[in-house]
């Protein structure tokens, strides 16, 4: 039966996390951006949301739709800040994914410090998700006689100072594999990152596996496997959620703007060709969140959702850096300098938009 | 709770529209080269089908809602290109539904009755127009006069509703409605219109020359009551848009894969072929459409039609079968010129959804006069 109505206890969530971000993220936002770290305090307060506990503790009561859940509470954390919304979501694509499809021990093993009251961040990397050339080369997943051996590079890890695993997915002998990966583990090298575009926070670094041997009970899911498709689209609607986030802010943030500009006697919303561009970024973002929660609750009911993710996230990719540059453009000027955050939108919007992996929902 | 699954009776009304318009599809270009023929109400191969809007109406507690189904069904006519079955969907019934009084609603409801709004003058400003209607003090009669131009089901109908200034010694100008019936002294058809699409469906000019007709017939719809029909119809238009690029897109996709190309939903924009993500991209902005013109639907069965949602979807929907239909040729190249497939057809068919019933333009302007807290006047 089709409905598009919220349960009250999503609504709950959603004003929580709305709140938040609101009250403390959207106002530090800039000074993590420049200072290209998220403070600790910002990380405490988000967490104690309680959003990665309640997928890593076994003993929180289940909830009906905990992926749709968990993409509103994204959505809200994006428009106060996309930066701390990816650290999130980063720890909950790992934790989900474990939580979801781990060994009973694995569960045992690693869930219970994502459960506690201390942030503790993880990240999901597709191995090869870049560019055709020279990366294939330079990755190799072999299987040994009781794991797998792995030389690779994954660029583009988050928190890479803070990050304790990773659960790292990548093609052997044809098929998906994924497979735990503790940054403490011998051959392991995190680097940091020059700088980057945009969600600057996030603290990035490049990770190494300088020719690791993972064991196999380090495989997800152990000898039984895991649907690795599930956490790819888990890790596509939680992109979309944060998109449609940092979309609604851009979008709120410029219409007041737009009517009060004067130019040439008239503000600039009366004007058609401004006015139709908030028109058109109006409708783009009510279709993105729909899609998004879409493949979130069609996840909910385990049904294979590799279209209605990717799709969501295509167009809310495209939509959002639509968005994103038009906020720039209706501001001028101001929308070029860092006074405002139209510009530092509009570089976490290409940042978020051409991510994969990494998060989930 | 959200939910977009389908119920089991959702998906059975829409998997036998669906086999129906394929069905039909054999006729769809029948009027390529007759447009001065109607449609038949039912192809030869309706016999023996079951009529998926009666089933609506019989199980509808089973469905998702009879206004979300009802639209997808739509979808499902313009997927095979012509209805199987027609199924008029007119929107001077609907002005009649809530305009008319019971009496009225009694004499006329069974009847098909266009709607007669646009004039050579006036189209996306219908305020605009000209047509008169003038009390005739003796007879009580109204006398009409005045031209409409791109009446749908103007040569099938019954009657139409037409909008006209009101001529009245004791009243001020305004704007009313009234129906005129066929066969009515005065009232002309003009010979179907000839377009570059949807060559079937039944579209001419209306002409009243001191057309007189009953005070009962002055059925008292004013322009906003017109636009608030409009609500409704709007969505079903951007599911129109669906339905036809549905086909493009299935019809492109499908000789991709003989080319060896299909949808690879992991595959990056740097590792796959051009033409699949290009689809992709399209097939992305398809669900987008979908979401919207279901989602004004449900708002629709809760409460009532609702303006914003609806020029929404509308908006979506014109731009859609614009932008696949461009790009399906595109793709294809010159493989997707002949009329010996579908896409020519699709193509041209599929550029009327941005125009009628209020144009991309029009709709933009109610969602960013919503948004900004504009009336009218300070945005037009």
């Amino acid at each position: 039966m089709i409905s598009f109505e919220l349960s009250e206890e999503q609504e709950i969530a959603r004003c929580a996390a709305a709140g938040l971000a609101r009250s403390t993220l959207a106002p530090a936002a800039r000074s993590a951006d420049e200072a290209a770290q998220i403070p600790s305090s910002t990380l405490n307060e988000v967490w104690a949301l309680g959003i990665v506990q309640a997928v890593a503790d076994p003993t929180f009561p289940t909830m009906e739709q905990p992926t749709v859940l968990n993409a509103l509470v994204l959505e809200e954390l994006a428009a106060g800040d996309a930066t701390v919304a990816a650290a999130i979501a980063a720890s909950v694509g790992f934790a989900k994914a474990v939580a979801e499809q781990g060994s009973d021990r694995q569960r045992d093993e690693i869930l219970p410090s994502f459960a506690s009251d201390a942030p503790r961040f993880a990240a999901v990397v597709e191995l090869d998700a870049g560019l055709p050339d020279g990366a294939a080369a330079r990755t190799s997943v072999t299987r040994t006689a009781n794991g797998f051996r792995l030389v690779a590079n994954a660029i583009m890890v988050p928190l890479g100072t803070e990050c304790r695993y990773l659960l790292v997915l990548a093609k052997c002998d044809g098929s998906d594999e994924a497979l735990i990966v503790p940054l403490d583990t011998p051959g392991v090298a995190v680097s940091q990152m020059e700088g980057t575009l945009g969600l600057r926070g996030l603290d990035w670094a490049s990770v190494s596996f300088n020719d690791i041997i993972v064991p196999a009970s380090m495989r997800l899911g152990e000898a039984a496997g895991a649907n690795i498709q599930r956490i790819r689209d888990a890790s596509r609607v939680a992109l979309c959620a944060m998109l449609s986030g940092l979309s609604r802010t851009v979008l709120d943030f410029a219409l007041p703007y737009t009517k009060t500009r004067i130019v040439h006697g008239e503000a600039i919303a009366r004007k058609q060709s401004v006015a139709f561009k908030l028109a058109d970024m109006h409708i783009a973002l009510d279709a993105m969140r729909w899609m998004g929660l879409k493949a979130a609750a069609e996840l909910d009911c385990n049904r294979d959702t590799p279209r209605s993710a990717r799709l969501a996230q295509i167009y809310a990719g495209d939509a959002a850096m639509r968005i994103a540059d038009e906020g720039v453009q209706l501001f001028g000027g101001h929308g070029f300098v860092r006074d405002l955050p139209l510009e530092m939108w509009y570089r976490n919007a290409r940042s978020l938009s051409v991510l994969d992996g990494l998060v989930g929902a | 709770m959200i939910s977009f699954e389908f119920t089991e009776r959702d998906r059975q009304l829409i998997e036998e529209a669906r086999r129906q318009a394929k069905l039909a599809a054999k006729y769809a270009r029948d009027f390529e080269n007759a447009e001065d023929s109607l449609l038949p109400h039912a192809y030869p191969e309706a016999d023996g089908c079951p009529d998926v809007r009666a089933e609506l109406e019989a199980f509808v507690h089973e469905t998702s809602g009879h206004k979300i189904i009802n639209a997808l069904l739509y979808l499902e006519d313009w997927y095979g290109g012509v209805p199987l079955r027609e199924h008029r969907y007119s929107l001077g019934n609907t002005v009649l539904k809530i305009a008319g009084t019971a009496e009225q609603y009694d004499r006329w409801h069974d009847r098909t009755i266009a709607i007669g709004l646009t004039e050579p003058v006036g189209g996306s400003d219908p305020a605009s127009v000209r047509t008169t209607a003038r009390l005739d003090p003796a007879s009580r009669n109204w006398i009409i006069n005045g031209e409409k131009i791109f009446i749908t089901y103007a040569e099938g109908c019954d009657a139409v509703l037409v909008l006209a200034r009101v001529q009245h010694p004791e009243q001020p100008q305004r704007l009313s409605t009234f129906i005129v019936e066929k066969g009515t002294p005065g009232f002309n058809v003009g010979p179907q219109i000839r377009k570059m699409g949807i060559r079937w469906e039944d579209t001419a000019a209306l002409s009243f020359v001191d057309c007189r007709v009953p005070a009962f017939n002055h059925v008292d719809g004013d322009l906003k009551k017109i636009l608030q029909s409009f609500n409704e119809s709007r969505p079903v238009v951007a599911a129109y848009a669906l339905g036809v690029s549905r086909a493009a897109l299935d019809y492109t996709w499908t000789r991709l894969r003989d080319a060896g190309i299909a949808p690879d939903y992991n595959a990056r924009l740097a590792t796959q072929p051009a033409a699949a993500a290009r689809l992709l991209a399209l097939e992305a902005e398809w669900e987008a459409t979908w979401l919207t013109v279901v989602h004004a639907k449900w708002i629709e069965q809760r409460e009532g039609p609702g303006k914003v949602e609806s020029s929404m979807a509308k908006a979506m929907g014109g731009m859609l079968a614009r932008r696949v239909t461009q790009a399906c040729i595109e793709v294809l190249g010159a493989a997707g010129l002949s009329a010996a497939v579908p896409l020519e057809k699709l193509f041209r068919d599929a550029r009327i959804f941005d125009i009628y019933e209020g144009t991309g333009e029009i709709q933009r302007l109610i969602i960013a006069r919503h948004i900004l807290g504009y009336s009218p006047r300070e945005l037009n």
